[in-house]
């Protein structure tokens, strides 16, 4: 039963800030991802934790134990790195068994140990295999159980699917989530891609140029984006700048409720919280795209003011490329210096 | 054209490619050495015909001079080998694993050896710590007064390979390192390992493929040298390069250089042999 807490964890390169002192705190058996784009400074938090980076400054705690300056072999931390990093000389038991073997265990409890991970990850057949042997999802089921069989009090993954296909990086991923939870493991998940985080996450730490912007569950981050970084990383969004008069704010032919001081803003609206109306034509936007992803549709309707909208649909709704339609917004967040000041959502 | 066809003239265009090379490595190299052989085995009878005998051989491993220098030959591929592996394994550790101006710096001074030929090597290698040489005079600047120069003693040969060997050892050993990723040392550190264990557990066996081609390579080099021992070696026991020199020019015994010549031969081959199967196994273990 473990806790990690990031207490103004910085980090510098030479004259470059990697991550600005920086909070966070993860619960006993959590699954948080930290999600951004490259150089957000996700990989180095994650490494900062494992033991890999020293921090320049603040404190991470594991269990309210400091280990900011304890090298990563003396952690109660285990990392799958992005590469799996397995010993290719060893095979996949040598492999499980080696953090074992340097802990002192005797050879049948490393045995009776080895076992068990493998069987854990589905391998039980491949013990006696070498890592060139095997495919790359085995190899990366070989690198968490590797991780496993330690029985770490933290486990970190540093985009541990970046490297295989769709397909298989979907399967893992559920894989990885269910022995998550089985184990009930405290996990730190590094990935750039926002479909992994929302499906895996219990929450999500978005990041953006060595910050975290928001710390959410997946719906929380989706549906209530704190800053306009994370309302255009997460999800498709019509992010439109605009001017704010007398309480409200007119984009391509739609009001939006802005109750605040008049001046610059911005207007964030999910495509799937735009509905199209038939309209008289020259009237409202003129749908120049439409993408058929089989249960939706993405449309691109420009409006007279040259407003592009973004516009997600169910399959049956029945709009045509050339028409013109009468955008009607159900959801929208009005941000202002970067926080926000409104937000209407219906639910 | 059909695919069969077009795959024979592909074929016969490869043999042609690679004739020449073939040829002149069989007639230049493996046709005198053949002979040689042969001649050290096949002796011509008086009033003509060939008999067969094994008495230069039989002279050889009885002679004790001969032996010596067979030993001797040994002892300082060997001893050579070892500090050559000794001193560039942590050379090419650091840098591999250490970025920076002083990373650069040793590894164009490591390097260097590899522009300057032999002879100025040995010569240079004379001149510091030959009898009255630089070191000499310098250690005699800061008192000490008891320098025994290893010139023309076992050790100057040792120097002299160690020195003439390290470029390529150098680059062989960096070359094997580069492969190690430093995602699996850190998965090392993370499970556990110091700094002894990864040397041990992860970082040799890993180069274990480069450490047998550096020796192998470095083997066939020294064993069969001339230069090195000739100018910096001891001439009694001395090393089967200048021995068989010796015996061809001075004793003007052309039978006993080439039973010394193929039994240096036989013995290099051994590595040979080691360094073929290295590069031979290598892609079949990537291919798994």
């Amino acid at each position: 039963m473990s806790t990690l807490e990031l207490e103004n964890v910085s980090k510098q390169f030479g004259t470059m800030a990697a991550l600005e002192p920086l909070a966070l705190r993860i619960a006993d058996g959590e699954l948080v991802c930290l999600l951004g784009p490259s150089g957000s400074g996700k990989s180095t938090l994650l490494r900062i934790i494992g033991g890999f980076e020293m921090p320049t400054g603040g404190k991470v705690l594991i269990d309210g134990a400091d280990v900011a300056r304890t090298p990563p072999e003396k952690r109660p931390t285990a990392m799958v790195f992005q590469s799996h990093a397995l010993w290719g000389h060893m095979t996949v038991e040598g492999n499980i068994g080696f953090g074992l073997k340097l802990r002192g265990l005797k050879k049948p409890e490393i045995a009776a140990k080895v076992d068990a991970a493998l069987r854990l990850v589905g391998l039980a057949e491949y013990g006696k295999r070498h890592p060139a042997q095997l495919s790359g999802g085995q190899r990366q089921r070989v690198a968490i159980a590797r991780c496993l069989v330690l029985e770490p009090k933290i486990l970190l993954m540093d985009e541990p699917f970046a490297s295989l296909d769709q397909h298989l990086r979907d399967r893992l991923r559920e894989e990885v989530r269910q022995i998550q939870r089985k184990l009930g493991i405290t996990t730190v998940f590094v990935t750039h891609g926002q479909d992994e985080a929302l499906s895996i996450a219990d929450r999500i730490a978005v990041m953006s140029m060595g910050r975290i912007e928001q710390v959410g569950t997946p719906a929380e981050i989706y549906t209530h984006p704190q800053t306009p970084f994370v309302a255009g990383f997460i999800g498709d969004m019509n992010m439109m700048k605009t001017t704010v008069q007398g309480g409200a704010a007119l984009i391509g032919g739609v009001r939006f409720d802005a109750p605040m001081a008049d001046g610059e803003a911005l207007i964030a609206v999910r495509p799937e919280d735009v509905t199209l109306m038939p309209s008289r034509d020259g009237e409202g936007a003129r749908v120049r795209r439409i993408v058929n992803y089989g249960a939706v549709l993405k449309i691109e309707a420009e409006a007279a003011d040259g407003a592009v909208w973004k516009v997600q649909t169910l399959k049956d709704v029945p709009v045509t490329e050339g028409g013109f339609y009468r955008p009607t917004v159900s959801r929208h967040i009005v941000f202002r210096d970067d926080r926000v000041v409104h937000r209407v959502d219906p639910t | 054209m059909s695919a069969t066809a077009m795959s024979l003239r592909n074929g016969w265009r490869g043999l042609a490619f690679i004739a020449i090379p073939v040829m002149a490595i069989t007639i230049f190299l493996f046709y005198p050495a053949a002979l040689s052989i042969i001649g050290t085995l096949v002796h011509p009878k008086d009033g003509g015909g060939y008999t067969f005998s094994l008495q230069s051989y039989v002279f050889f491993f009885t002679d004790g001079y001969s032996l010596a220098n067979l030993a001797r030959t040994l002892w300082t591929t060997v001893v050579t080998l070892i500090l050559l592996i000794a001193v560039t394994l942590p050379i090419a550790l650091y840098m591999r694993f250490t970025k920076g101006p002083l990373a650069t710096v040793i590894q164009a001074l490591a390097l260097f050896p590899m522009f300057v030929p032999g002879i100025i090597i040995c010569y240079a290698l004379i001149r510091y710590m030959g009898p009255n040489g630089w070191l000499q005079s310098l250690l005699s600047l800061v008192g000490f007064h008891h320098y025994a120069s290893p010139h023309l003693t076992p050790w100057g040969p040792v120097i002299g390979l160690m020195w003439d060997g390290m470029p390529l050892t150098l680059l062989i050993l960096i070359s094997g390192l580069s492969n190690i990723s430093n995602a699996s040392i850190e998965a090392a550190r993370d499970v556990g390992a110091g700094r002894l264990r990864i040397l041990v557990s992860i970082i040799t066996p890993e180069i274990t493929h480069s450490l047998l081609i550096v020796s192998a390579l470095n083997f066939l080099g020294i064993f069969g040298q001339a230069l090195m021992p000739f100018m910096l070696g001891p001439t009694n026991p001395e090393m089967m390069g200048p021995f068989m020199l010796r015996t061809f020019s001075s004793v003007r015994d052309p039978l006993q250089a080439s039973t010394q010549a193929t039994i240096t031969f036989l013995i290099c081959s051994l590595a040979g042999v080691a360094y073929v199967r290295s590069i031979a196994r290598r892609p079949q273990e990537d291919r798994k």
